[in-house]
């Protein structure tokens, strides 16, 4: 499944775009994940070679990629993370 | 960058435009007249002036025709030229610029207060009741009129005279 | 919890959209003063003719060419300054806002897209601008009331006294310092607004300030 150079520090967007597609979606296989995010299916693959790395993702006997436990807290803690310096900004009525 | 440019030379004109403005002068007189007046206008010599002058001869009741009829008023001009009116006349003088002046000037004509300045560069005056010597003596003399250029004529008769002056002092 | 992320995200873009049209208006400031300036200069063009036209006897003050020329005068004036106005407003309304909608309608990935996206030294830039804009175009405001109500007062104060034969009275003087007066009067409000608005720019700074910072500095572990 290698395609190129190796993801060193991933984009947060395309993540957390791949990560929401397979919440919302249970089980996907390559092509279709690919078409749901937007993303080039090249740039998919080297994405998902690195969250199987960090186990945010599984692949089944058919290919198809489900979301682990894992993974699903990592986009939960991300999200969380964010509200947690945008929510404090107070925004005066300008 | 360009409309800083524009601006400033925008700001530029109005400034001269400004100035150019302030160098407008009017001024307005007023009177009735008898006897023997002087109608004087004056400025000083730098400047131009335009003056409108109306002369309208008082009424006065004429018992045996039962009417009312206009006075007789003669004008006499510098010239020694005369213009005799029964009815209402109105005339412009315009009077050029004579010299370049440069400082101040503060001039009043001999024995009466024409004052010309730098403030005010145009006057217009109508004196009642003058004597002749006034014709000789004081507008008629040449005394200041090196800075000043002075066009006056003699009322006789019962007149209001009304004058607007309008002038520019470059 | 996203929506609350994306709750908090569309505040954050309002502001930043509210900070681009103030921007705006500081950008539109320098059309305002050509559009003003060109009208002043038209208008006083006219009175120049005006005055030469009497003084060299092209026409009389009382004729119909001179009434047309101070007529001219003043809806130069006047509609130099109302046009500039409405070109300001047209570029104000011209800015496009909400552009961030249909990425934010993704969600939390959309939320961090616009937050990886936004340029704050040049937001920062744009809120100080708007700051100094707001001063100005407040003080503008006062300068081009008092410019209108002044030429209108000195109007008919000319009107008045060549009726009832005040010329003695200086009432340009007069005329001048209560059109101060009006002018500030009837800018009471925008004044107060322009006020608070500054402030409320100061505040919104302060806290995206914090934010850029806490946020820049802070990594997300994966």
């Amino acid at each position: 499944m290698n395609s190129g150079e190796p993801i060193s520090k991933p984009d947060l967007y395309v993540l957390a775009r791949i990560i929401k597609v397979l919440k919302e979606r249970q089980k996907l296989n390559r092509t279709a994940l690919a078409t749901a995010t937007g993303l080039s299916y090249d740039r998919l693959i080297r994405y998902l070679e690195w969250m199987e790395g960090k186990e945010f993702v599984q692949f089944d006997a058919e290919g198809d990629i489900t979301l682990t436990k894992k993974g699903a807290k990592t986009y939960d803690d991300l999200v969380k993370w964010i509200l947690q310096y945008v929510g404090k900004v107070r925004f005066p009525k300008i | 960058m360009k409309k800083a440019w524009l601006l400033l030379v925008l700001i530029l004109v109005i400034a001269t435009q400004w100035t150019f403005l302030s160098a407008f002068h009017s001024v307005s007189e007023s009177q009735i007249t008898n006897e023997t007046s002087a109608v004087v206008i004056s400025k000083a010599n730098y400047a131009f002036m335009r003056a409108h002058i109306e002369i309208f001869p008082e009424y006065i009741v004429n018992y045996t025709a039962q009417t009312l009829q206009q006075a007789n008023v003669t004008l006499t001009f510098q010239d020694g030229s005369q213009k005799q009116i029964t009815e209402n006349y109105a005339f412009d003088v315009f009077l050029t610029r004579t010299a370049s002046h440069f400082g101040s000037i503060s001039a009043v004509t001999p024995g009466y207060s024409i004052l010309i300045s730098d403030d005010h560069p145009i006057n217009a005056a109508v004196m009642s009741n003058v004597s002749e010597d006034f014709f000789t003596y004081g507008v008629g003399s040449s005394y200041l009129l090196d800075r000043i250029d002075v066009y006056w004529f003699k009322i006789e008769g019962d007149a209001h005279v009304s004058i607007s002056g309008y002038g520019l002092a470059i | 919890m996203e929506q609350n992320l994306t709750a908090k995200m569309e505040m954050l873009m309002t502001a930043l959209d509210q900070v681009r049209k103030y921007k705006e208006i500081v950008a539109s400031m320098a059309d305002f003063a050509v559009i003003t300036a060109l009208s002043i200069a038209t208008a006083l063009a006219f009175l120049m003719l005006a005055k030469f036209g009497v003084l060299f006897g092209w026409f009389n003050p009382w004729d119909g060419i001179a009434g047309l020329l101070a007529l001219l005068t003043v809806i130069v004036l006047v509609g130099g300054v109302v046009f500039a106005g409405f070109w300001v407003n047209r570029r104000v309304r011209h800015v496009k806002v909400g552009q961030w909608k249909p990425t934010l309608e993704e969600g939390a990935p959309g939320a961090i897209k616009l937050l990886q996206e936004l340029n704050w030294e040049n937001i920062f830039k744009d809120i100080r601008r708007a700051k100094m804009g707001f001063t100005i175009y407040g003080l503008t405001r006062v300068f081009i009331s008092w410019l209108i109500i002044a030429v209108v007062l000195n109007f008919a104060a000319g009107f008045l006294s060549s009726i009832v034969h005040v010329a003695e009275i200086n009432l340009t003087l007069t005329m001048d310092l209560l059109s101060v007066v009006i002018a500030v009067f009837i800018n009471r409000k925008d004044l107060q607004k322009r006020y608070e608005q500054v402030g409320n720019l100061d505040a919104l700074l302060w806290e995206l300030r914090w934010f850029d910072n806490e946020f820049r500095r802070a990594d997300f572990e994966t």
